[in-house]
């Protein structure tokens, strides 16, 4: 069948495009790449009943949503897009490299030629390791349900971890720096270790609670791994688990630059998991209740 | 950005708020127009750079501290603007009046101070007058084109002022380490303010084209249907 499709700047009609019955909405994005607009690859095209209406998913057919030729589809530019596994990687590279350089005080930043504490080593192999496990995750475990996100979220997150991490790196590995005692960090290094180990293990439960190639949602549950207790009180313990990384290397290394990152990064993540939260609450009529989104009985 | 909530087609305040909005909106017109004239007087006198910051001080704290007020308004919803937006507006000024012009004495003597002192009391003059007429549904044509014309000269006026007090301000902040923490400490945390009121200055580089050139949208919009120009 034939439907007329318009652009949602300036409702200009961008003209008729040839659909099979049984489409779906990805078949009519990759039929406006091939006839109507070669720059628009499909995921940077939304479309939508109404101009100002939500998107439609790509996996809708056409027949369930009612359209036919009568009706007619509101085309909007995303602008350009890059996938989510390329940002996270260029978000990652970064805190890792520039840490490291940042650790062999160069001349640039630093006027000292002696060699680092070993608290700057341990934070060193602490950040590394951090970042390390998070660029193998991108690349290993995850599997993203959304392909791709707008161009200018890349500098965005990117500027955030690269400044964050010259920030902090400056702090810690500066000729100055004070140790603190050390049971503090004692504890410290044992507390990140044990978070970096939560955070990748419920990570990898998230992973096989989603077959590969679908885009399904189950509700988490502890299975036999003893960190994904933590399901038991929270919607996102990975997030739980993060927090638990920074403030621990907050208290391992007592650098308030450290702390505030802490802060921050508690902060959007709690922003993201009271959304995941909701969203789970109302996929799933019987999700367990007592569960809080990302601090154990706080929140 | 962040999501825009779905506005109520008719977000009036209550009659309450209203007389309370009116009466803050006067008062501070009545503020900064006394401002205005402290400092014209002062310098028809024949007055100096060096003791018009005594002039003035007590006025400019007074009625630029006011402005928070405006957050909080934002805050509760009494007026429709982003709090986000307001934050930064007012966040501006009161740095400068605490953190540059009530902590140094190179700032209170920088021609930058009359400066933005002129710019921003006809500015504030303007904008709450308008506000307040705009509660009573009574704007005055004039008033209006003023609110959105007299920017253009202000507001470039303004920021030199702004950045002239901030420049001024900088040797006695670096000879006194003023507001600075340097290393060795316990919670291994650097502050140097010389370093950040630069980085701040420098700010207003990208910033000043973004908030301008969201004026000037706001001008055609108040004041473009008057030619009949479309979008």
């Amino acid at each position: 069948m034939e439907i007329e499709v318009v652009s949602v700047s300036g409702l200009k009609s961008l003209g008729k495009i040839h659909v099979k019955e049984d489409a779906t909405i990805r078949d009519v994005k990759e039929t406006i790449h091939k006839s109507v607009k070669k720059s628009l690859y499909p995921d940077r095209q939304s479309i939508k009943l109404e101009a100002k209406g939500r998107s439609l998913k790509d996996e809708a057919t056409l027949k369930s949503l009612n359209i036919d030729s009568n009706v007619k589809l509101y085309l909007q530019d995303l602008g350009p897009q890059v996938s989510w596994k390329n940002v996270f990687l260029a978000e990652y590279a970064g805190p890792l490299f520039v840490y490291l350089w940042v650790y062999q005080r160069p001349w640039l930043l630093y006027e000292t030629d002696s060699a680092p504490s070993s608290v700057a080593t341990i934070a060193a192999i602490c950040w590394s390791v951090h970042y390390g496990k998070r660029i193998l995750e991108t690349l290993f475990v995850h599997r993203f349900s959304h392909g791709t996100m707008p161009l200018r979220n890349l500098f965005k997150n990117c500027s955030y971890y690269w400044l964050f991490t010259l920030y902090i790196a400056y702090h810690i590995n500066h000729p100055l720096f004070t140790a603190p005692c050390n049971m503090c960090v004692y504890v410290g290094l044992a507390g990140f270790t044990i978070c970096e180990l939560g955070n990748l293990s419920i990570h990898i439960l998230l992973k096989n609670l989603r077959p590969p190639g679908t885009k399904v949602r189950r509700i988490p549950k502890p299975d036999g791994n003893p960190f994904s207790i933590l399901f038991n009180y929270v919607s996102c313990p990975n997030y739980t688990y993060e927090f638990g990384s920074w403030l621990f290397f907050t208290i391992m290394t007592k650098c308030a630059p450290a702390g505030i990152f802490a802060v921050v990064g508690l902060y959007q993540m709690s922003v993201w998991a009271l959304g995941k939260h909701r969203n789970y609450k109302k996929e799933f009529p019987d999700y367990p209740k007592g569960r809080k989104a990302i601090l154990p009985f706080i929140l | 950005m962040s999501a825009k909530p779905i506005k109520k087609t008719n977000s009036e305040p209550s009659a309450l708020g209203k007389i309370y909005l009116i009466s803050y909106n006067a008062i501070q017109t009545v503020g900064w127009s006394y401002l205005l004239l402290q400092s014209l007087t002062y310098f028809l006198n024949r007055g100096t750079l060096d003791n018009y910051w005594k002039e003035v001080k007590w006025t400019v704290i007074i009625f630029q501290t006011g402005a928070l007020l405006e957050v909080f308004h934002a805050a509760i919803r009494l007026v429709p603007s982003s709090v986000i937006v307001v934050l930064m507006q007012v966040y501006s000024r009161v740095f400068l009046v605490f953190g540059v012009l009530l902590a140094t004495n190179g700032a209170t003597v920088s021609p930058g101070l009359p400066l933005c002192v002129l710019a921003w009391s006809i500015t504030e003059i303007i904008r709450y007058a308008y506000y307040a007429f705009n509660l009573l549904n009574i704007v005055p044509q004039m008033l209006l084109f003023f609110r959105y014309s007299t920017f253009l000269v202000l507001y470039p006026l303004g920021i030199t002022g702004e950045l002239l007090c901030m420049y001024h301000s900088l040797d006695e902040i670096s000879e006194k380490q003023l507001f600075t923490i340097s290393m060795p400490n316990k919670w291994n945390f650097i502050f140097n303010y010389y370093y950040f009121l630069v980085f701040y200055m420098l700010l207003y580089i990208p910033l000043f084209p973004v908030l301008f050139g969201h004026m000037q949208k706001q001008r055609r919009k108040m004041l473009g249907d008057v030619s009949k120009k479309s979008a």
